[in-house]
């Protein structure tokens, strides 16, 4: 069985709390960051309750497509997403899409990404190629 | 006294402060070993690079190409991960500002760039 909780003393005298990802042993010396779900010597930390990629077709109506969670959040949670042209690797910022792929003719607005407690929608191009939505969701 | 944390051979919860962990749910842990925590691996500013620049920024390894958050107030950009160690990014023109309801104003904006490599694949 693999380890995945070590309490104790992490060297230099200090005593800490580690729990690695899933399939990690967390006594590995080998075990980064990236494979762990907790280590007391974070300064801060967000839990995740989702995570994913979207690929957002291209669709002339202007419609949104959906990310259902499959529960109901206690708030509206706080995502952060990145989105690119599905045949570019530059990522984009969602405050900065090009706005050529959108509604943006709607009161002189575009929101690419709309988010609720229990969904998130992401904007799907009314032209050009599909685009591909990268998005983690935390817990409020 | 509140019951704050449980560790048995299934795992370890830790609930917020007031929750009893043996009764609370999922959504009142501080942690849990259901859900992964978000963590920033690297993080950094890059002084005003200038408009339609590229700046290369080396980042941990972490076996995957990673998320990573960007912000600037002064230039439009975009960020490439080159590899699981290279965050490419690349300033483009100043950002237009514009307000119909106000009288021309001169507005100083900052044109560092700030970026935070977190411990989440993208993509």
């Amino acid at each position: 069985m693999t380890n995945r909780v070590a309490f104790g003393a992490v060297g230099g005298g200090a005593f800490g709390l580690k729990v690695s990802k899933p399939g990690y042993d967390v006594l590995d010396s080998g075990t980064i960051d990236a494979k762990l779900a907790f280590d007391s010597s974070w300064t801060k930390a967000q839990r995740i309750y989702l995570s994913g990629v979207y690929t957002a077709t291209v669709n002339p109506s202007g419609v949104y497509g959906t990310v259902n969670f499959g529960a109901t959040l206690s708030a509206v949670p706080t995502v952060l997403a990145a989105v690119r042209d599905s045949a570019s690797s530059v990522w984009n910022p969602l405050e900065q899409v090009n706005t050529g792929w959108s509604n943006a003719n709607i009161d002189g607005q575009f929101q690419a990404m709309l988010a609720y407690v229990d969904r998130i929608q992401f904007f799907r191009p009314i032209t050009g190629n599909s685009r591909i939505y990268s998005y983690i969701v935390l817990l409020p | 006294m509140t019951n704050r944390v449980l560790l048995t051979s299934g795992g370890l919860w830790v609930s917020q402060p007031g929750v009893d962990v043996l009764t609370g749910t999922d959504d009142q842990m501080l942690f849990s070993m259901a859900t992964e925590c978000l963590q920033v691996v690297q993080s950094g500013v890059i002084s005003d690079p200038g408009a339609n620049s590229t700046t290369n920024v080396t980042i941990p390894d972490q076996g995957f190409k990673p998320f990573v958050i960007v912000s600037c107030d002064k230039y439009n950009f975009t960020f490439e991960l080159t590899s699981n160690t290279n965050l490419r990014l690349k300033t483009q023109s100043a950002v237009s500002l514009t307000n119909d309801n106000l009288a021309p104003t001169v507005i100083t904006r900052d044109g560092s760039v700030r970026y935070a490599v977190l411990n989440q694949v993208i993509e």
